[in-house]
């Protein structure tokens, strides 16, 4: 190739392997990371050190082998795997390729099979770190295309000529080894290249990024390339599960990503909450539930089978209720969320229904829904205030209050066996903590002083602290016996399984929910972002005829999670990165409804506004000129954005106003060029090319070589047996030097100087007309 | 032969059949026929859409009708309708399907990560094509070659590329140059990596063109597929030159000189002595035993006080007649051919060696063929080279015409030389004339040196290094 052939190795390798890197991380598996070590082995054995290299017929029976391993990955596997099996084959292949010499179209090879595996991972992850990744990635791959499509220029140019190809593409001349001629002297060239790619990536990201608004969904079909279950790279972990394993959440009560945006409404009005309002419709820590789960076993918390879902309202006629617009990441389950008590639910993105279990009073997607992206759905809900049952003391003044529960149910008369049955089953190895129980409740009837006795002994008692250690002590004892009478520290999760046990214990139906309990109010974008670290459960139990909601876990949660808010308002990064995870996932769960909401009837406004900016000129204009005059008096507002952008405007309308002069001043200059070359050009062919004509018509022509004075002195010669006297043999040399002075000296003849001229070359066609009879000697060069 | 000009240039231009500008025309043709037969656009977003995706085909047809029309008519690409080229490598064409294959995929599975890849790959692609395209805006490309070149003798061609634009610069941009001729069609490439804002660069590139003849320069394309590699935008520039190439020039053998008369051998000895040939004054010298004493020159001899002798060079070359006989068979062989390109290589030889070594001596041309040429040494010899490069034989070649040419030469001492395919024939014809006596007294005619136009006979005379 050429003495770029290094930048290229080096780039192909880097690309190549971010791609399976990325791929490895999407996949969750082993196989596409090996790219790397093969990658870079390929680069200083193959490429540089030129030690070891796969011939072509290894290479084909290496390839069979790939296409061989990948059928039986296709044959074998469900959807998931028949994918993976295609996206494992270019890793075979890619491998493959590597461990040979490569040329430009390998090269060019390995780039289209990363951008393949590029591919593959978008279809099996969807989280905000891809986006970085991608953009890194496209840097790369164009810096790389940039650098192969420089090589293969300079390995198709030959200094010499060469035949057409018809005509065996042979050299005509004789070859010389040409090296890279073209980057002789270009020291900086790969740093200049570099640049143009950097700037060439930013623009690619930009034109993406409108591409990818503009372009309708308008979706083909009903297809889902992926049923519900995640893909093994898919990490949905966000701390909800609709399996509640103790002891799992300890990461995720750490990790900052964003699980759900929350936009409120007023039903009634459809005003937009902002944050001073929330609490009053909220609290200042509110639930969001999810799955409601009931039966225990072992450590585990699930909800049992046998419940009948129907498609769930979307309207309901009710006043005081708040509507929420909800932005779900993608989390594995079809569980939706909503806060306060939600009566109706509609999709946003798709006609997919929306489920609802009327016994649990749950919202759920249907299953085949595709769990493998963000969703949006409206949710609308009764609201509640919750906060007072965090604190026992409020417990006892205000416990149970209707109004001020944060779930009231009401249940048909009759025979319940959910809640007698299903809701009082106690594990059989539990007897101590049901022991615990009873003696905590000794002596108390009132099932509300019962609740209340528990609520203390878990979360004011002080005897249990909330900790993120999920070390067990006693593994041979069921884990929630295990933090009670051993740790005593723990997570909500621990804190909601003992006190929905102990309630079950002294005969209170309860449950366990999970979900999420607080968030942040973005001011930005104005909604309520809830992170992973915000997952929750907690207690619901069904006390005197009513549903209320307890959480028994202590105060530590809660100073833990704003402790972690706190941090995420404070730290820019971690405010940049969740402001790129926001748009991420609000690109990533665009649909053909957002469009028209966000995009397409915005620029049709902005449109129609401007066509009547148009017609209406003079409105317009004395409202700019309003606008520019509040402007200009106000130096504060100079300062700011609104001054930003009039600089810009101003020095642009500078710019171009500038740009015009040059241009019109350019425009005038090449005008009076012109004309002074169309004056020059006639004035030389006025006289001379008449006498060029007449010398000529004697077959005497001048020659490209020859000058003016050559050529009059050769005519001179020629034709001096036919020119009669020295007048008309002195006529040439006089042409040639007035020829010569217009020419050149730029001095044009006066109307007496032309005269003259004229008449000498009549006298010099007649002169030689008058020969035609005794042609001249001259030798005629036909 | 026909000779080539600036105005049949374009006629010479391969045709072509763009099978690019076809399926883009199929795709847009088709497109349209889809939307309006099952309304998929229309449905979805309206009669928007449906503006928008017949705009698209409306696009995609008229642009590949505009490559089909540009291919099969050449002629056009210089004068607007398809001054851009387009090429779409194997890497683009590979690239655009992979596009197409995650478009797909997403708009099936409702994936909008996927489209997002598709939309970063889509905007790599239509910013290469917008930066090709750019990039060959408000740009000139002159051609430096000298005017005329011996065949066989290495030259190069300068070309220079001018960026006018005042903010962007350009990048791997190819000039392809063609040289054409009738027996021979050659191509050069000279790559520019980089010419900055409103600046130039110059490149060259080197040629050995080995038939004489007019060689046409030109058109030149200049392409780039800067810088993904997956579109090549081009433009044709419609800048011809002609370049003249003299019959090769060889080196005159011992032979040769044989076959010269032996007054030649004196050619360039200086005498003190005058005589009816000493007619060059060649320097003054000191006195030696047996100079003539008329040759002193006594100014000098005065001013520096011994005697000193005037030198005269002789100058008795004869007049050397070079008579070619342009003939050939209606269809000449290979090695006819190749012994007429030898004849004429052999009579340029001839020409410039009897001018460069017997100065005034005078030197007289004549040749038939498709065209006849009379020429003497008062006229530029550039016009008969000119004449050589260019000539063609005939089989309407006159040898009377030939003779009668060279007879009106006026001359004195003439060493006459005839270059003939058909020497017993011409033989004949001179026996014949000079029977009749129409010769006349242009009796040098009868002693003219005939020589057979073969490779065999020739090569006694002529060698090339």
């Amino acid at each position: 190739m050429s003495s770029l052939t290094p930048l290229v190795q080096i780039s192909v390798t880097v690309m190549v392997s971010l791609a399976s890197l990325v791929f490895a991380i999407a996949e969750g598996g082993p196989i596409p990371a090996l790219t790397v070590p093969i990658a870079i082995g390929s680069l200083l054995i193959v490429d540089r050190m030129r030690q070891f290299s796969v011939g072509p017929m290894a290479a084909f029976a290496l390839g069979l082998m790939a296409i061989g391993a990948a059928g039986i990955e296709l044959a074998v596997g469900g959807i998931e795997a028949r994918l993976l099996s295609v996206a494992h084959l270019s890793v075979y292949l890619t491998w493959v390729i590597l461990v040979q010499q490569k040329d430009t179209r390998a090269y060019w090879w390995l780039c289209g099979l990363s951008v393949l595996q590029i591919a593959v991972s978008a279809l099996l992850a969807s989280d905000a770190w891809l986006g970085v990744v991608w953009a890194l990635y496209l840097l790369t791959a164009i810096w790389t295309a940039a650098l192969l499509s420089v090589a293969q220029a300079m390995e198709r140019i030959s200094p010499v000529t060469k035949r057409e190809r018809n005509r065996h593409g042979q050299s005509d001349g004789s070859s010389q080894p040409s090296g890279s001629p073209a980057l002789q002297g270009e020291h900086a060239f790969p740093a200049r290249l570099a640049g143009s790619a950097a700037v060439m990536s930013v623009l690619s990201l930009g034109v993406a990024t409108i591409f990818f608004l503009l372009i309708p969904r308008v979706w083909i079909g009903n297809f889902q390339l992926f049923d519900d279950t995640p893909l093994p790279g898919s990490r949905t972990l966000t701390g909800f599960t609709e399996q509640v394993t103790l002891g799992d959440m300890g990461e995720i009560l750490e990790s900052d990503n964003l699980v759900m945006e929350f936009a409120f409404f007023e039903n009634d009005t459809g005003r937009k909450l902002t944050e001073k309002d929330l609490p009053k419709w909220l609290g200042t820590d509110p639930f969001f539930r999810g799955a409601l789960l009931d039966l225990y076993e072992n450590g585990r918390w699930q909800r049992a089978e046998g419940f009948e879902s129907d498609k769930a309202p979307d309207f309901v006629a009710e006043r005081g209720l708040l509507r929420q617009e909800v932005t779900l990441q993608p989390i594995g389950s079809p569980t939706l969320f909503a806060a306060g008590e939600m009566l109706a639910a509609r999709s946003l993105v798709s006609k997919e229904n929306v489920l609802q279990y009327e016994t649990l009073r749950m919202f759920m997607r249907p299953r085949e829904a595709q769990l493998s992206q963000s969703y949006q759905y409206e949710a609308i809900a009764r609201p509640e205030v919750s906060d007072v049952l965090d604190d026992p003391a409020s417990i006892r003044a205000d416990r149970f209050n209707g109004e001020r529960c944060f779930y009231e149910g009401r249940r048909r008369d009759g025979p319940r066996p959910y809640l007698n049955q299903r809701l009082l089953n106690y594990p059989s190895n539990l007897a101590r903590l049901r022991t615990l129980s009873l003696e905590l409740t000794d002596g108390l009837t009132d099932p509300a002083e019962k609740v209340d006795r528990l609520m203390h002994y878990l979360k004011g008692s002080g005897e249990f602290n909330y900790s993120l250690n999920l070390a067990i002590e006693d593994p041979s004892i069921d884990p929630v016996e295990d933090f009670v009478f051993n740790r005593r520290s723990g997570h909500c999760e621990y804190f909601a399984s003992a006190l929905a046990l102990m309630l079950r214990g002294v005969g209170i139906p309860s449950r366990v929910a999970s979900g999420f309990r607080g968030g942040q109010f973005n001011n930005r974008t104005e909604r309520f972002e809830v992170r992973e670290w915000h997952a929750h459960a907690w207690v619901e139990a069904f006390v005197n005829g009513r549903w209320v909601t307890l959480d028994p876990t202590p105060a530590g949660r809660s100073s833990s999670v704003v402790e972690m808010d706190r941090k995420q308002r404070s730290q820019v990064w971690l405010g940049l990165a969740g402001e790129f995870r926001y748009w991420w996932s609000t690109g990533v769960s665009l649909s053909n409804q957002n469009q028209k909401q966000f995009i397409y009837r915005p620029i049709q406004s902005a449109f129609s506004a401007a066509w009547e900016s148009m017609r209406d000129v003079r409105g317009t204009a004395a409202q700019l000129g309003t606008t520019l005059k509040t402007f200009l008096s106000d130096p504060r507002r100079w300062i700011s954005w609104q001054g930003g952008v009039f600089a810009f405007v101003t020095l642009s309308l500078l710019s171009g106003l500038v740009w015009l002069f040059r241009k019109l001043v350019q425009a005038v200059r090449r005008g009076e060029k012109n004309q002074d070359a169309l004056v020059r050009q006639q004035t030389r062919v006025e006289f001379y090319e008449r006498f060029r004509r007449i010398l000529s018509k004697e077959g005497v022509r001048s020659e490209p070589t020859q000058t003016a004075r050559e050529f009059a002195a050769y005519a001179t010669a020629e034709l001096k047996p036919v020119m009669q006297t020295d007048e008309i043999r002195g006529i040439p040399s006089v042409v040639a030097e007035q020829f010569n002075r217009v020419r050149f000296g730029h001095d044009p003849l006066t109307d007496e100087e032309i005269r003259v001229i004229d008449q000498s070359l009549n006298d010099l066609e007649a002169g030689l007309r008058r020969n035609d009879a005794n042609p001249p000697q001259a030798a005629q060069v036909t | 032969m026909r000779l080539m000009s600036e105005q049949n240039t374009d006629d010479r231009l391969p045709r072509t059949f763009s099978t690019q500008g076809l399926a883009a025309m199929m795709c847009g043709l088709g497109l349209a026929a889809f939307e309006m037969r099952y309304q998929f656009m229309l449905m979805r977003l309206g009669l928007g859409g449906r503006i928008v995706v017949m705009l698209l085909a409306a696009s995609l047809s008229i642009w590949g009708l505009k490559e089909v029309i540009a291919g099969l008519f050449p002629s056009l690409g210089h004068h607007g309708l398809a001054r851009h080229r387009f090429n779409w490598p194997m890497s683009g064409r590979i690239y655009a399907v992979i596009m197409m294959v995650l478009f797909i995929g997403s708009m099936l599975g409702r994936s909008n990560t996927l489209l997002m890849i598709f939309c970063m790959l889509a905007a790599a692609f239509v910013l290469n094509g917008w930066m090709s395209f750019t990039m060959l805006r408000y740009i000139d490309v002159d051609r430096s070659l000298p005017p005329r070149v011996m065949a066989g003798e290495p030259s190069s061609v300068e070309l220079t590329l001018r960026n006018r634009k005042s903010w962007l610069s350009i990048w791997v941009m190819t000039v392809h140059d063609q040289i054409r001729h009738h027996a021979d069609h050659l191509v050069a490439d000279v790559l520019f990596l980089r010419v900055g804002p409103s600046s130039e660069r110059s490149g060259h590139y080197r040629m050995l063109l080995n038939e004489r003849g007019r060689y046409l320069f030109g058109p030149m394309q200049v392409n780039t597929r800067f810088p993904l590699g997956l579109v090549e935008r081009g433009l044709n520039l419609a800048k011809t030159d002609t370049i003249l190439v003299y019959p090769r020039v060889g080196r005159l053998t011992p032979g040769w000189r044989n076959q010269l008369p032996s007054a030649t051998e004196l050619m360039q000895q200086a005498v003190s002595r005058g005589g009816p040939f000493n007619d060059e004054f060649h320097k003054l010298r000191e006195y030696r035993v047996g100079d003539d004493l008329r040759a002193v020159h006594w100014r000098t001899t005065a001013r520096r006080n011994e005697l000193m002798i005037r030198e005269f060079q002789e100058s008795r070359d004869r007049q050397l007649l070079f008579l070619l006989d342009g003939y050939h068979r209606g269809s000449p062989t290979h090695d006819e051919r190749n012994a007429m390109e030898l004849a004429l290589s052999f009579a340029t030889t001839v020409c410039i060696d009897h001018l460069h070594n017997s100065r005034e001596s005078p030197l007289a041309f004549a040749a038939v063929g498709e065209q006849q040429i009379a020429w003497e040494s008062r006229q530029p010899v550039e016009s008969l080279l000119d004449s050589l490069a260019v000539f063609e034989p005939s089989m309407d070649a006159d040898p009377k015409a030939l003779l009668a040419a060279a007879m009106d030469f006026n001359v004195g001492a003439t060493r006459t030389i005839l270059v003939t395919p058909r020497p017993v024939s011409i033989g004949k014809t001179l026996a014949e004339m000079s029977t009749r006596d129409e010769l006349g007294r242009r009796g040098f005619l009868q002693g003219v040196q005939i020589v057979s136009m073969t490779e065999a006979d020739l090569g006694r005379f002529i060698m090339f290094e």
